[in-house]
């Protein structure tokens, strides 16, 4: 399910120094392009950060920014945004982020499988390094086709 | 005996703390652990009987509770470390 979700189209590589809050504007870009989000569910991301700090940042320099269903999602959905200039996470010095995964779920409950997916591979410190060596969007969706495949 | 993994929303970051939690469980050979996720805003007292954050939740947060709190959420050896010292402190092994 996941590498049906991080597909070429959702997936975006930026070189420039950006605030934690355009890469998630720029992130979740794909997703309200596709409708898969409303404007919304962006503010709801910043309130969620701005309200409970940035738990977001789920360690190795990767955040998984979401809010809840209810929050103005249509479909269950995910992107993913390579930074190669760290982002710091609500402008903290302790929280660069490398790579923004957005993740929408329409229903609080039916990205789990591709959540799960994802938790395997991040908590691999080898596929991480593997994941951050990539330098095009072609080769991020492949990473994660054939992880899936395994 | 219930692990309650908690984090802002209480569908992305604590599930993945579950999944990772079950995990460790697993590998020490604990049973009788139910392992769930929830939002900030269910993790009061009586909700659980361990409750997991990740430190940036924590610092918001007070409960009267035996409590583990992550640096980060993906970092096997950190969970395992952790995890097995609750479940002595918890006489679970």
């Amino acid at each position: 399910m996941l590498s049906k979700l991080i597909t070429e189209e959702f997936i975006q590589i930026i070189d420039e120094e950006l605030s934690w809050e355009d890469a998630i504007k720029l992130a979740c870009k794909p997703l309200l392009k596709n409708k898969m989000i409303e404007e919304r569910y962006v503010d709801a991301m910043f309130d969620m950060a701005k309200k409970h700090g940035p738990f977001f940042d789920i360690g190795k320099q990767i955040a998984i920014p979401h809010a809840r269903s209810e929050m103005g999602v249509n479909k269950t959905s995910m992107s993913l945004l390579r930074c190669l200039k760290p982002v710091y996470l609500l402008d903290d010095k302790d929280h660069p982020i490398d790579i923004f995964i957005i993740i929408a779920s329409a229903d609080n409950n039916s990205h789990l499988t591709a959540l799960a997916s994802l938790s395997e591979i991040l908590i691999s410190d080898d596929l991480v390094n593997e994941l951050k060596g990539l330098r095009t969007v072609s080769d991020i969706a492949n990473f994660f086709r054939k992880e899936e495949e395994k | 005996m219930k692990f309650l993994a908690v984090c802002g929303s209480g569908l992305g970051s604590s599930f993945m703390v579950e999944m990772n939690i079950k995990k460790v469980l697993k590998e020490l050979g604990v049973t009788g652990v139910e392992v769930e996720h929830a939002d900030v805003g269910s993790a009061v007292k009586g909700a659980a009987d361990v409750f997991i954050f990740a430190k940036d939740i924590a610092e918001g947060l007070t409960i009267d509770a035996p409590t583990v709190v992550l640096d980060s959420i993906i970092d096997m050896e950190e969970l395992r470390e952790k995890i097995t010292a609750i479940c002595k402190e918890m006489n679970l092994i």
